[in-house]
Formats: C-alpha cells, structure tokens, sequence
C-alpha cells in the first residue's frame, strides 16, 4: 500500500509531465507497479493481499484461544468422585519432614568423631567406626521411615 | 518458606477434619489451639493453595486455568461450604496474589475460606498414587527447600524441566 502511494506520490510529483507515458518513464516504474494497470492483476493482487489478512488474523484468534484455555491437565489431575471418596475416610498422619533426618544423622556422626578426636577416648581408627556405624544406623531408620510410609499410609491420627 | 510444626501439626489435623467434613471435631481444634495458632495456620494454606494451581497448570496460572481449577475444587466430594467464586477469588487475589485475606473476604470468610479451599484443593488434585497428606508432605518439603534455594538455580531448574520428557 505505501509503494502505491508512493507511486501515485511519484506522479503527482512529477505534475505536467504526470502523462507523459514515454518508455523513459515506464522503465524506471518497477515491473510490480506495472501490474497494477491491469484490472485483471490488481484484482489477483487484492484478492492475494486478503488472503494474507486473512490468516494473520485467523492466526491471532488462534493464539488468543490457547492463551485463554486452561491448561489440558488440570482436567487430567483432577481426581475422580469415587477416588476422592476413597482417599477422604482415610486418617492423616503427621509431617516427617525428608532431610531432616539425615541433616541429624550427619552432624550427629561428625559431632561423635569430633569429640572423640578431641579426648582421645578412642584410636583414630575406632572413632571413625563409631561415627560411620552411628550415621549408617540413623540414615536406616530414615530409610526405614520411608519405607514405613509407602506401606503404612493409614496410620491412625497422632 | 520454613515450616513450623507447633502450627504444621494443627493446620494437618484441621485439614483433615474439613476433608473428612467432621465439622464439629474441626471446631473442636480450632478452640483448643486458639487463635494464634489458627492465625498461623492461613499462611501455611495459602501456600500449600498456591503450589498446587502451579502444580496442576504446570505453569503460573493463567485466569482460566483459576476458574478451571475453583469449578473442580468447588465440586469436591468434602461438601464444604464455599463456593466456585470464593476460591477463585482466594486463589487469584490472595493465594497467587498481593492483597491480604482481610481485604479481600469478610470476617466470616476469614479462618474458612483458606481452610475450606486448601482442604478442597488438596482432595481434587492429589496425584493418583499418593494420599492427600502425601501430597501435603511434598508440599512442605518443597517449601522448606525453597527456602533454603537461591533464585539463581531457577532457570537450571526451568530448564530442567523443560527437558525432561
């Protein structure tokens, strides 16, 4: 649309000499401009131009639709009735915080190795023993816990 | 977010109570706890309400996805009393949102609504394979990590997830 007006633009410019139509003029109006003095060509054109219109537009609602529907899981999460009836009678139990444990576990055994070193109550070999046996025996019971957990989910309320 | 169990431990039992609508041993707790502790249970149900719309939209969640998600929740099995548009509201405004509980409901609406919703939202969407205390214990868990993240790891983690198939 800006190149026909800036072919008519061109033409107005040029004032008087607007109709003189000699091949120096008609060699310098690019060959697209050409088309246009043929009603045939203009109509392609139009018609070709809509098109283009066409699909921006469709393209846009396209977008605006995904952007304005929920998310496809949401209806996936949703549990059904009978699940929820299911998961609702049975009881709680508490929070067992997942690292917690462990972070005990560890400052626990590097605390026993610590003091020992410091005291000298035992060997350097033992101490360490002591430390690796009493974090092994604190992350078994987390473990133990877990598995607790997975099998014994209906624990009656604490 | 740390997770205080003085409040944790009461905030589960009430919830459970509302999902299993023993609406008097709910009352119950509540008075024996009182209202400190009831004060400091809402937070806690705004952000276990908040993680589970990002949850179950798998993205921050858009006003459809809000209105998707109260619909399901308003029509729990818990028979509650509150509606599609209280937790619509809770969740965009409050829970996801900046303005304050206070603000946004009446007095009445005040210890329920984020109760109540929690209680609905946690029923509706827990995973198929967990219990909804599970599930409330993923929630925790996470927020404790959270809190214990720098927000540099969030496009690792972003990333992560968007590779993951």
């Amino acid at each position: 649309m800006r190149e026909l007006h800036a072919w008519h633009g061109d033409r107005r410019h040029r004032g008087a000499d607007a109709g003189a139509d000699t091949a120096v003029t008609r060699a310098h109006d690019p060959p697209k401009h050409e088309a246009l003095r043929h009603p045939a060509a203009r109509v392609a054109e139009s018609l070709e131009y809509r098109e283009i219109v066409e699909a921006q537009l469709k393209f846009a609602e396209t977008r605006a639709e995904t952007r304005d529907a929920p998310a496809g899981q949401i209806a996936r999460r949703r549990t059904s009735a009978e699940s929820q009836e299911q998961k609702q009678g049975n009881q709680e139990r508490s929070w067992l915080p997942s690292d917690k444990t462990m972070q005990v576990a560890a400052g626990t055994g590097v605390f026993v190795s610590s003091v020992a070193d410091a005291v000298h109550v035992l060997p350097g070999r033992w101490d360490a023993v002591v430390a690796s046996f009493l974090g092994a025996a604190v992350a078994g019971v987390a473990w133990g816990n877990n598995r607790w957990k997975d099998r014994n989910g209906n624990r009656p309320e604490d | 977010m740390a997770i205080d169990p003085k409040i944790e431990q009461p905030t589960r039992k009430m919830l459970g109570h509302a999902i299993r609508h023993e609406l008097e041993k709910l009352a119950a707790v509540v008075e024996a706890e009182g209202a400190e502790t009831v004060a400091g249970s809402i937070p806690l149900c705004e952000f276990a309400s908040a993680y589970i719309a990002i949850d179950v939209s798998d993205r921050w969640p858009t006003d459809a996805d809000l209105r998707e998600i109260a619909k399901a929740a308003a029509e729990s099995v818990t028979r509650l009393d509150i509606t599609e548009r209280e937790i619509y509201e809770y969740l965009g405004r409050v829970a996801l949102g900046l303005e304050k509980l206070d603000d946004v409901f009446s007095v009445e609406g005040l210890a329920t609504v984020p109760l109540f919703a929690t209680a609905n939202l946690l029923l509706t969407f827990c995973p198929a394979d967990k219990e909804w205390w599970e599930y409330l214990d993923q929630i925790w868990d996470s927020a404790e990590a959270a809190d214990r993240t720098s927000l540099a790891v969030l496009p690792a983690l972003i990333l992560r997830a968007h590779k993951q198939p």
